[in-house]
């Protein structure tokens, strides 16, 4: 008894851990990759390095994300079933934004298997796929806030923090730098990364970063309760 | 200069390198990874110096064919004489 309690915290410990690795990890990737267009040498170091590392932290952020995963689906506090890993709908459990996480996750997984197959693939489709990176970033920002255990903790908000300023700067970067004429492409790409990350701060400071938040969270919960999660009013309405 | 002995007859392969220049970006990588076959010109693009990869490099060619964020370089293995 005693071992099956300390085995399922140990389940809920390495499941959030893992999560914050993998952003870690996915915000590593993320700034490699942005950063690989820019055509500036560190040090001596060869640019190919920086290529190599860009696939392999991605890699070893799918490890990772296995890892939160199972530890994730194993718990039994979640109730979540296997099919979680790959259906975003439909769960009991802190529903949208572990939704938000799966779908992250899936657009992962096709990212993955499009790299794998690049040669056989249209240069475009594997581009375009790629694209959907800055996607699954902010989903996976969004995912672990809002399930947000850990999102009131100062910690946790620190590291959210730099991942996001991390990403931020090294695509300004990359506007600044890049030689596309096309200033349509140039201008929605200055607004969506002024816009967004205004939006998840104000968002984040109006719901995860208040102590409340993982609260309202409690499983086992009657369904009323569980419905309200879905609805941001209610929730404000029923502090 | 590649070749490989498959049982009586001897088939003889050779890795011969291409590189797409309508595609290549300059990233420089190919150039990196072999710079016993290849040079950069003036404006960071990458020069084939020798077209044939000996075996001691082959895995380095590929590892560039896999890396090459514009699917530029690739590695030809055809029949040698
Ligand atoms: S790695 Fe590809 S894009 Fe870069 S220089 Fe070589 S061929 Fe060109």
């Amino acid at each position: 008894m005693m071992l099956s309690i300390l085995g399922t915290q140990i389940m809920w410990y390495v499941t959030r851990s893992s999560g914050f690795i993998a952003l870690l990890l996915l915000t590593m990737t993320v700034v490699l990759g942005v950063s690989s267009a820019q055509k500036v040498k560190v040090g001596k170091i060869p640019r190919v390095y920086f290529a190599e590392l860009h696939r392999s932290i991605a890699l070893f952020a799918l490890v990772l994300l296995a890892i939160h995963i199972f530890t994730a689906v194993v718990d039994p506090f979640t109730k979540l079933g296997w099919t979680t890993a790959f259906d975003p709908f439909g769960r009991t459990y802190r529903p949208l934004y572990l939704g938000i996480g799966v779908t992250a996750f899936d657009l992962l997984l096709a990212i993955l298997v499009t790299s794998l197959l690049r040669d056989r693939l249209k240069q475009r489709t594997w581009k375009k796929l790629h694209f959907l990176s800055y996607v699954i970033w902010v989903f996976a920002v969004v995912h672990g806030l809002g399930t947000g255990t850990d999102s009131h903790y100062s910690f946790a908000l620190a590291i959210y923090g730099v991942c996001l300023l991390a990403v931020v700067i090294s695509v300004w970067v990359r506007i600044l730098d890049s030689e596309t004429k096309t200033s349509l492409l140039r201008f929605s790409a200055y607004a969506l990364t002024l816009f967004a990350p205004f939006l998840l701060v104000l968002w984040t400071l109006s719901g995860p970063a208040k102590s409340s938040w993982s609260k309202r969270f409690v499983p086992n919960v009657s369904s009323s309760h569980v419905k309200s999660v879905t609805s941001p009013s209610e929730r404000e309405a029923g502090e | 200069m590649v070749s490989k002995e498959l049982g009586r007859g001897a088939l003889r392969f050779e890795h011969q390198l291409v590189i797409d220049p309508t595609v290549c970006d300059g990233y420089g990588y190919c150039v990196e990874l072999l710079p016993s076959n290849l040079i950069f010109d003036d404006w960071g693009y990458p020069i084939i110096k020798e077209r044939y990869v000996d075996d001691e490099h082959l895995e380095l060619a590929y590892r560039a064919v896999k890396l090459c964020p514009k699917l530029a370089f690739r590695v030809n293995k055809i029949r040698g004489r």
